[in-house]
């Protein structure tokens, strides 16, 4: 079903519109606002083909602006639930930059050589699904001695969906160096630094202007100044 | 909480500084109604970011109302209520409660002990009302002293239990916005921890404190600067990523100028205090 269709907006709306039609129609549909309605299954059902639609358009939208592929991290909360919204990437292969498409190219090569051992093909399908930290836990099995330079790529990828981002830039790196030429590795490392440097966040922060804190005037003069007396004692 | 989300006022409407600083007055008069004005100086940015971001999610009814401030006789003030600012304090007052309790243990000064001890029956009462934050927040500190005393370098590792506590103070309530706040709030809470490492790294060193940074090895500021500078971007593009895909609507250019603009102030203090250190050498 086209996503649009169901929230009621069109393509070139922008995304504040698409927000603004998803709060309405979440809040018409909501099941606490149903609880009494002799249609209650069919109206959740509605509810839940909304939450599905808004979610797809946001995700989509982020992709085409050239933002990240940015997952939630693995970190599970609550019960039974995987935490870590699945957005535009490991769920859908394409999104992902022809992730598995690259992938099978590497495979291929691979097979040819050494084959690939049975904890990465465990940790690609782990990503596949987004359970970034499931996939680390398959790749540390990997002694060693095998860790060659899709094992570093595919460690990059985990641990950016992990939320870890710093080893994610190291891994992309040892990946890189053992396999200079390699384009996917390259293209994740510029998707990761892409987030950082050069990328839509900077142009935002440009566009906000850069404060300091000594200029920026205060909320509150006596409260800042006993905030401050603390901050000074600390020791 | 450190108090590094910070609005930044110069790209801010004047009907949105009005707002804001409606939203700071109100958190602060919740937190006096909980402990007097000791409580009041618990009160800091993060919560008051943390209010702006839920009361834009779920458009609470809110209640505005003038005042007189004690601290400010003479000038009326406009305040707001409402349940997420009233929650804010409540997560104020645990999170303050645990870093304060943090402090100490590290031998901190007399005066925290005192404050410390004032406030054990204020927090008792918030961490009773959210009994799983409070012991996500103690589990937290528990971790990082854990790690630090193991002395762990692996800033992803170490960020990710301040990521967990916030994130987990985000989600106020179980519903399809869930994941998407504790997303917000994991991130940011990643940024907090890496940029009070930064903010605090010549104060560490000098004390001999543990700082992650300190053990990477930079050879001067610049260096430091040029690793953490990209990796505060990366975590807190993932902040803005997850708050993007929420449908917020009311106070989202204020929430905005605090994610592009307003966490970078203290960082911008330090970089500019640690980068013409060096210059002078």
């Amino acid at each position: 079903m086209d996503p649009y269709k169901v929230l009621g907006v069109s393509r070139s709306d922008s995304d504040d519109d698409i927000k603004r039609s998803y709060r309405n129609l979440s809040r018409r549909y909501h099941p606490d606002a149903n609880m009494n309605n002799p249609n209650k299954d069919a109206i959740e059902e509605k509810f839940k083909q909304i939450n599905i639609a808004y979610d797809q358009i946001m995700n989509e939208r982020k992709g085409g602006a050239g933002q990240s592929a940015g997952r939630g991290p693995g970190s599970s909360y609550g019960p039974g639930s995987s935490y870590g919204y699945r957005q535009a990437g490991f769920s859908d292969d394409s999104a992902f930059g022809g992730f598995s498409d690259a992938f099978r190219r590497n495979n291929e090569r691979q097979q040819q050589s050494s084959g690939i051992s049975p904890e990465m093909q465990a940790a690609v399908n782990y990503i596949r699904n987004g359970r970034s930290s499931e996939a680390m836990h398959a790749l540390l099995e990997v002694p060693d001695y095998e860790r060659n330079g899709t094992w570093y790529y595919l460690a990059s990828v985990a641990s950016q969906g992990m939320g870890n981002m710093a080893n994610a830039q190291s891994f992309i790196s040892r990946a890189i160096q053992l396999e200079p030429n390699n384009p996917t590795f390259r293209e994740f490392s510029e998707r990761l630094n892409n987030i950082g440097a050069g990328g839509w966040y900077e142009t935002g922060r440009a566009a906000y202007g850069n404060p300091y804190g000594s200029s920026s005037s205060s909320w509150c003069t006596d409260l800042i100044c006993m905030n401050l007396m603390c901050f000074c004692c600390r020791c | 909480m450190f108090g590094f989300v910070n609005a930044n006022p110069k790209s801010l409407s004047e009907e949105e500084r009005a707002v804001y600083q409606a939203f700071y007055c109100g958190l602060c008069r919740e937190l006096k109604k909980r402990g007097g004005q000791k409580c009041e100086i618990l009160l800091n940015y993060d919560s008051v970011f943390l209010a702006l971001l839920l009361s834009g999610l779920y458009e609470p009814p809110e209640n505005s109302f003038s005042f007189k401030c004690a601290v400010h006789p003479l000038k009326t003030r406009e305040a707001y209520e409402n349940e997420f600012i009233s929650y804010a304090a409540d997560i104020d007052i645990i999170l303050s409660y645990e870093s304060l309790k943090d402090r100490v243990h590290e031998g901190g000064a007399l005066a925290y002990k005192k404050l410390l001890s004032s406030l054990e029956k204020i927090y008792g009462s918030s961490a009773g009302k959210y009994e799983d934050k409070a012991k996500a927040a103690a589990l937290c500190v528990e971790k990082t002293t854990e790690a630090e005393e193991k002395k762990v370098s692996d800033i992803d590792v170490l960020s990710s239990f301040t990521g967990e506590m916030l994130g987990g103070c985000f989600v106020r309530k179980k519903d399809e916005f869930s994941e998407k706040l504790f997303s917000c709030g994991f991130y940011l809470g990643k940024y907090i921890y890496l940029l009070d490492a930064y903010y605090d790294y010549l104060s560490d060193r000098k004390k001999h404190r543990f700082n992650p940074l300190l053990l990477m090895g930079f050879s001067n500021m610049a260096e430091m600067t040029e690793f953490t500078e990209p990796l505060l971007t990366t975590y807190i593009s993932e902040c803005v990523n997850a708050f993007e895909m929420l449908p917020v609507l009311t106070y989202s250019g204020i929430i905005r100028n605090i994610l592009y603009s307003g966490v970078w102030s203290r960082f911008n203090i330090a970089k500019k205090r640690y980068l013409s250190k060096e210059q002078k050498k």
